[in-house]
């Protein structure tokens, strides 16, 4: 959606344009209608089924705030959404950012079930077009305030779209340019197959889907962010800058943290958190992490990844590991080698494959291919500067850059040439979609 | 990053129209009114070098510059290799149709004239393995065992719903089929130092013969993307020994090589223009011949897709049919003494002619292991002459 020449180019400034020139009283109408407009073109047929698993979380939403047995009702609504989330997981059949959708409804059912919300404001929350395919999931009240505000004052103003095209821009290169173009490198190894690959092109493979990953789920919520501020809205970020993380746990604070909190406030604490002493946290952490692997699939290779992070956040809270992340250096050593690794398992589905890559990771894999000992360097040649431009942007100094020289006028140029490339690879790569489209 | 972005749009909303103000808002409305002008222009066909007839054009202009090189060589070299005539570039589709070629932009009518010459040429196939007869090429099912037939060499079983290549096609055929003296030159199993004079010219499925054939020794020339149109246009292609970027005329000018691979256009099926093509391909062949004239030189069938493949990427101008006329179109360059084409699809196509879909994650590229089976009939399907002398 964000990387589309249509909606960048058309359907963005003509909303934007509708949207500053209408009655307040209408904003939040044309907002919700168009909404839903993208998500059935962007999901097709199948989207049809998100957009009536929403409107009966609706229905419920009014017998919650309405009758007396609100947990009854509540639970009846969470175990629906939860129960159609494996169904799609199970068969299937995934409506376009069902997993982010059905999270959402649960949060809004929690959040909410106090106070009724109008079927506007439900919608926007619900289906508000930056966040509703990837994200990021949204805490109900962190909206409800715009949303008010929106019957008196217009949403869109001269400076809100100013800053929200500065973030669009950014989070369009780093999806068009970085993640796109080091997609390549991963794609190439896809194809010769584990078989193909020497213990450098696997480390290579691996490192550069570590960036692959973060640049398009990081530009892409940048985006969210962006067109949301565009709308008046603030939705919250979803990264912060993983990869200077200090330990695992750190990392998953850092990285997609609007899940992580996600996972925090209604499974995690509801189940006790820590305060339950150091076994009943033990088996908290580790029902986190189970749901956290089957939200992103029901495959073996995720609960591996799933059980294989637990194994390092539990070790880090538990034992002497969590003394690494004092140890400057090691513990970005410690971190970066978990992580890809971690990637890796996240990434390839099957396990006989997966195994086979550990192994050429570590130079204990003999393919009966001739594998050529130039293939590594002739990869080197090819990405090299992608990929050292990947480390920059994976580093604090984007932010810290952007931080600084941002509002000052000279910045058009350079935010006007990283457009100017990133429409370039728009086009170029025009069938890129983003890596989380699948969840 | 965002959450920073915030903290400061909250203070330059406070603040009014501080910082940029709306100058890069400008800018950005400046950019879309370009980009929608340049698309329109380029849509409504006033950008001549955007349609196809454009393309067209640049591959001629391509042809000129190869065919002046060739012509230059051919001065100077006349005397000494007396090939002048073997060149061997179909020059239009009336001589190939005359010949009842079914190439390039044949008809139904020339394709069912092809295909009755392919069953008369049934009778002169001779079934010893590895025998070069210059004869015709049989069609359907057949072992690998190096059967030349009429030009083509088909390895393990043809797929279903080939068309068949015309045993009679190419300029080879204009001077060799009727000579009873022809020699006969046989496929014979070599090890990987018959290689060290080989040069290996193609696109990504070639990169795919250096990564896993287990051949440093040999020099390729190939390229993700490479096509005989890229070639036609001067593109310049990696050469995977060196990493260092040129052409093939360049490549082969500086250096002598025994033989020379070609498997190359796959990323031609896009432009569906097989003449462009057949005289792209022609002068690749002949500017071999001319640099290299002892060369033994192969030319490798381009790989059909699989199932999937041809689904996710017709739109795109990709599917078998395209890749079977490409295929066709170079199995007439054969000549049967010093060109051999060699036909892998049988290697790893399934009973309906598609690529096996497990040999393949994208439908056109085979896994490493794979490549493994390509060495295998190259090993197996090389010729060699006593003295370079008899390659003439």
């Amino acid at each position: 959606m964000f990387n589309d020449i249509y909606f960048l180019f058309l359907f963005l400034p003509v909303l934007l344009i509708v949207v500053r020139n209408i009655t307040c009283r209408l904003q939040k109408a044309v907002l919700v209608t168009s909404s839903i407009a993208l998500y059935i073109v962007s999901a097709g047929t199948k989207g049809l089924v998100s957009v009536l698993t929403i409107a009966v979380n609706y229905l419920f939403h009014l017998m919650i705030t309405k009758y007396r047995h609100k947990k009854a009702l509540l639970a009846a609504a969470v175990i629906l959404d939860g129960g159609l989330l494996a169904a799609a997981k199970i068969s299937g059949f995934m409506p376009l950012g069902i997993s982010f959708i059905i999270f959402q409804l649960i949060s809004f059912q929690i959040d909410m079930r106090e106070d009724r919300t109008g079927p506007w404001d439900y919608l926007m929350i619900t289906m508000f077009f930056p966040k509703v395919i990837m994200g990021p999931i949204i805490r109900a009240r962190d909206m409800l305030e715009a949303l008010r505000r929106s019957g008196t004052e217009s949403l869109v103003r001269p400076a809100r779209i100013e800053e929200g095209l500065k973030l669009y821009t950014c989070g369009l290169f780093l999806k068009c340019v970085l993640a796109d173009n080091l997609a390549t490198l991963w794609h190439s190894i896809n194809v010769s197959g584990v078989l193909g690959i020497t213990a450098g092109t696997a480390w290579l493979g691996a490192f550069t889907y570590s960036l692959e990953l973060y640049f398009d789920f990081w530009g892409y919520s940048l985006m969210a962010v962006a067109v949301g501020r565009m709308f008046g809205f603030s939705l919250p970020a979803n990264f912060n800058e993983p990869y200077s993380a200090v330990s695992v746990g750190d990392f998953w604070r850092r990285w997609h943290i609007t899940l992580g909190q996600w996972f925090r406030d209604y499974v995690y604490i509801p189940l006790g958190g820590k305060r339950c002493g150091n076994v009943r946290c033990f088996f908290n952490l580790l029902a986190v992490w189970l749901l956290t692997a089957l939200w992103h699939g029901i495959s073996v290779n995720f609960l591996i990844w799933g059980l294989y992070l637990f194994v390092f956040i539990a070790l880090e809270r538990f034992t002497f590991f969590g003394e690494i992340s004092r140890i400057p250096v090691l513990r970005n050593v410690y971190l970066i080698f978990v992580i890809v690794i971690s990637w890796m398992i996240f990434a390839i589905d099957s396990p006989g494959e997966l195994w086979i890559y550990i192994k050429c990771l570590f130079g204990v894999y003999e393919s009966d291919a001739s594998v050529s000992s130039l293939q590594f360097m002739r990869y080197v040649r090819t990405y090299w500067y992608l990929i050292l431009t990947g480390l920059v942007f994976a580093s604090p100094l984007p932010a810290y850059v952007y931080r600084r020289i941002s509002d000052k006028k000279p910045a058009i140029v350079l935010f006007l040439c990283m457009l100017g490339i990133s429409v370039f690879f728009m086009v170029h790569n025009s069938n890129n979609v983003f890596m989380y489209y699948s969840f | 990053m965002a959450e920073l972005k915030n903290r400061k749009n909250d203070n330059t909303e406070k603040n009014g129209r501080q910082g940029t103000g709306s100058a890069y808002t400008v800018s950005v409305c400046v950019f879309i009114i370009l980009f929608w002008l340049l698309r329109l222009i380029a849509y409504s066909g006033i950008a001549e070098g955007l349609s196809f007839e454009g393309i067209g054009k640049q591959v001629s202009d391509g042809l000129e510059r190869i065919s002046g090189l060739i012509r230059d060589d051919s001065n100077q070299d006349s005397g000494n290799t007396g090939t002048g005539e073997a060149a061997d570039v179909p020059d239009s589709d009336d001589e190939l149709t005359g010949r009842g070629d079914d190439a390039g932009e044949a008809t139904d009518e020339q394709t069912k004239d092809s295909g009755d010459a392919g069953a008369d040429d049934d009778t002169d196939v001779v079934n010893s393995g590895g025998e070069v007869t210059g004869s015709g090429e049989d069609e359907g099912a057949r072992a690998a065992d190096g059967e030349i037939t009429g030009g083509g060499v088909d390895a393990g079983t043809a797929a279903a719903g080939d068309e068949n290549v015309s045993g009679e096609s190419g300029a080879a055929d204009n001077n060799e089929t009727e000579d009873p003296e022809k020699k006969v030159a046989e496929f014979v199993t070599v090890d990987d130092t018959y290689f060290d004079d080989a040069l290996f010219i193609g696109d990504s499925r070639m990169m795919g013969v250096y990564d896993y054939c287990g051949w440093e020794n040999a020099t390729f020339l190939c390229d993700n993307g490479y096509s005989i149109y890229g070639f036609g246009e001067g593109k310049q292609v990696d050469c995977q020994n060196t990493g260092v970027k040129t052409r093939p005329e360049t490549m082969l000018k500086e250096n002598d090589f025994g033989k020379v691979y070609l498997m190359i256009g796959t990323n031609d099926c896009p432009f569906g223009d097989y003449n462009a093509f057949r005289k792209n391909y022609g002068y690749l062949v002949k500017l071999i011949k001319y640099t290299e004239p002892d060369a033994v030189i192969y030319l490798i069938s381009n790989l059909r897709m699989s199932k999937s493949g041809v689904e996710n990427n017709k739109s795109r101008g990709f599917d078998n049919e395209r890749m079977d006329r490409l295929n066709e179109i170079i199995a007439q360059f054969a000549d049967d003494e010093r060109l051999f084409y060699l036909d892998i699809n049988g290697l790893f196509t399934d009973e309906e002619g598609y690529l096996r879909e497990e040999y393949t994650f994208d439908g056109f590229h085979l896994y490493a292991g794979e490549y493994i089976q390509i060495g295998d009939y190259l090993r197996s399907h090389a010729v060699r002459y006593d003295s370079p002398e008899e390659n003439r």
